[in-house]
């Protein structure tokens, strides 16, 4: 259960930098065919590799049956909003991005290589993915500002043959929708007849709002704001966000506010909502009591921000809200991407999709959602936590199938056969670096947390 | 979108306060492409007289509304010029052009350009229609260049 105050803090910044120089980064290469004498080597290296060059030269998509492509994504960003630190430059992101590494390769299995990178025009961003394109199975974009994310993933999607997501919109919108799903089910009500308000229009907001459509939500339903306020067709800065942010002019266009005026402050916006959903600037105080207190019964808040949520979980419930979600682990209900992404992957790649779609988020939602319930869902267990590590799997073969229902699929698989191989290759990972832990090959940290 | 249909006619007498509002709408819309076109104070104000002088402009103007239901939902101004050295003497020219945000992508603004020209053509004579917006004005250039318009006549500018 939520305490009054916020959780003790563990000096994580200081203990970070020192186990990253110690260990010099966090991931490396390892090759995982037999090297038993050094002739081994005409097989994988020259004369033998001459071979299947030729063959994938003949049949290009062979390069997904012959190398690691199959299985290899790059994680791409510009350094433009890294974290809540901004526009901190790519050699800035690298550690982000080496992270975000680690836990593609430990929760989902997929190699994935950090490609930080100056290209600050988005054209030249959009022409980078295409020339690298051969190299990767998918691409996972990551921290860069908006709009030119939205414009990025559009692109991409349209340009590249192999699946593109932007974790800041399509993951974080994903692992909202499924908490949204569970929490619509335990409060009783229809989320396709409820009114929902989004605070912040962000990367993740702006996708969610996306999905929420995409889910049968009619966008006259949904409330935007950004910091001007609701996002509506009469909004005086309306032809400026038809020029400088078409995402949000759509929004405004499609909802109509709503239901509300331009001008109505948060706190009316708020008024009879069934769902806030939060992901703006850090709180506490960002939302306040008085607002949430004029939602309808059972009122449902997500306040992602972090590492303050907007509002803190006790004083939303305070002031009645029934289940509350954040983004942070020490609080029940965590809002996790790291819930969706790793399976996502798992599943285009295993099926070597050619995209991946924002129907294919919905379907990783959706499993998330349906495995929580048949764990039990409660106001306190709305999503499941990073430790249990069966949704992996179970993600991995919702996105598989769906890629193949929607035919973007290179290879057809079925649930179970995407979950057994899925749960093999994950389990396969883990056991391998479980070695490593064990027989002393992985360096023990010289400084530690308790933990 | 929207399933009523939309209709157009002439703007008349009590259409000045919808009207004014397109005006400023239109010329803030242009403001965001380039600040030379930055308006005024009371840009308002000027939209409101304007208003009055579109709807009661003898031969060399006219202005055409697009109603939905009875809801003023753009506009279109257009003004003859006449050129006597020239063979091609009169040439009729849509100065102002906006359709509301939430009435947009149902074809407004192509029926009010066709009806400029149908009475620019039929009604006064002319045999060219012409357009004019800030060259900055991506929107604008798509809009004219998918109806057939071409780059007609060029204005530089610069700071005295």
């Amino acid at each position: 259960m939520v305490e009054g105050k916020e959780p003790a803090k563990v000096d994580w910044y200081d203990l970070s930098v020192k186990l990253h120089r110690f260990y010099g980064g966090k991931i490396e290469t390892i090759p995982k065919v037999p090297i038993r004498r050094i002739k081994d080597f005409a097989i994988w290296y020259t004369p033998g590799v001459a071979e299947p060059s030729r063959r994938i030269a003949k049949d290009p998509d062979l390069s997904f049956e012959l190398t690691s492509r199959w299985n290899t994504i790059a994680i791409v960003s510009d350094g433009t909003r890294v974290l809540g630190l901004g526009k901190i430059g790519p050699e800035g992101a690298y550690p982000v991005m080496e992270g975000k590494a680690l836990i593609f390769k430990f929760l989902g299995g997929v190699d994935a290589i950090p490609l930080v990178h100056r290209g600050r025009d988005p054209e030249k961003f959009i022409e980078l993915l295409e020339l690298v394109e051969p190299s990767f199975g998918g691409i996972n974009l990551e921290d860069i500002e908006s709009p030119k994310c939205f414009y990025l993933l559009e692109e991409a999607r349209k340009r590249l043959n192999i699946p593109v997501w932007h974790d800041d919109q399509q993951g974080t919108a994903a692992v909202t929708l499924a908490g949204l799903i569970n929490a619509f089910h335990i409060v009783g009500k229809d989320i396709r007849k409820s009114k929902l308000v989004i605070f912040g229009a962000g990367a993740a907001n702006l996708a969610l709002y996306r999905l929420l459509k995409l889910y049968g939500v009619p966008p006259e339903n949904i409330t935007v704001l950004d910091s001007k306020g609701v996002l509506h067709p009469d909004r005086p800065d309306i032809d400026k966000l038809m020029i400088k942010h078409p995402w949000k002019y759509q929004v405004a266009i499609e909802t109509k506010g709503g239901g509300h005026s331009p001008g109505d402050p948060p706190e009316k916006a708020l008024e009879g909502a069934d769902a806030l959903v939060a992901a703006s600037k850090p709180g506490p105080g960002t939302i306040k009591k008085e607002w949430i207190a004029k939602m309808a019964r059972d009122a449902i808040v997500f306040a992602e921000a972090n590492p303050v949520p907007e509002i803190w979980p006790w004083e939303a419930k305070e002031a009645g809200a029934r289940i509350v979600a954040t983004g942070r682990s020490d609080f029940p209900n965590q809002v996790n991407n790291s819930l969706v992404f790793p399976g996502v992957f798992r599943g285009v790649l295993d099926v070597r999709a050619k995209t991946v779609t924002d129907t294919m988020a919905i379907a990783a939602a959706e499993e998330l959602a349906r495995y929580a319930r048949e764990k039990g869902i409660h106001e306190d267990y709305i999503i499941p936590t990073m430790e249990e590590w069966e949704i992996y799997p179970r993600v991995a073969a919702a996105v598989a199938v769906k890629a193949v229902e929607e035919g973007l699929a290179r290879k057809t698989t079925t649930y179970n056969e995407e979950y057994e191989r899925a749960k093999e290759i994950i389990g396969l990972t883990r056991e391998k670096y479980q070695l490593l832990w064990e027989k002393g090959l992985i360096k023990r940290p010289p400084v530690d947390y308790e933990a | 979108m929207h399933e009523v249909s939309f209709h157009i006619r002439r703007a008349v007498s009590g259409d000045e306060e919808a009207l004014a509002d397109l005006i400023y709408r239109f010329y803030r819309f242009n403001e965001e492409f380039d600040p030379a076109w930055s308006t005024t104070r009371n840009a308002l104000e000027v939209a409101r007289e304007r208003a009055s002088r579109y709807i009661s402009c003898g031969e060399g103007c006219f202005a055409l509304v697009a109603l939905m239901g009875e809801k003023i939902v753009g506009y279109a101004y257009t003004e003859i010029y006449e050129a006597e050295m020239l063979e091609e003497k009169n040439l009729a020219v849509i100065k102002e052009l906006y359709v509301l945000p939430q009435y947009r992508r149902i074809g407004i603004a192509s029926r009010l350009v066709e009806e400029a020209e149908r009475i620019a053509r039929e009604e006064l004579g002319v045999e060219y229609i012409a357009a004019q917006f800030p060259t900055a004005n991506f929107v604008a250039e798509k809009f004219y260049r998918n109806r057939k318009f071409r780059p007609f006549i060029s204005i530089y500018l610069r700071e005295v």
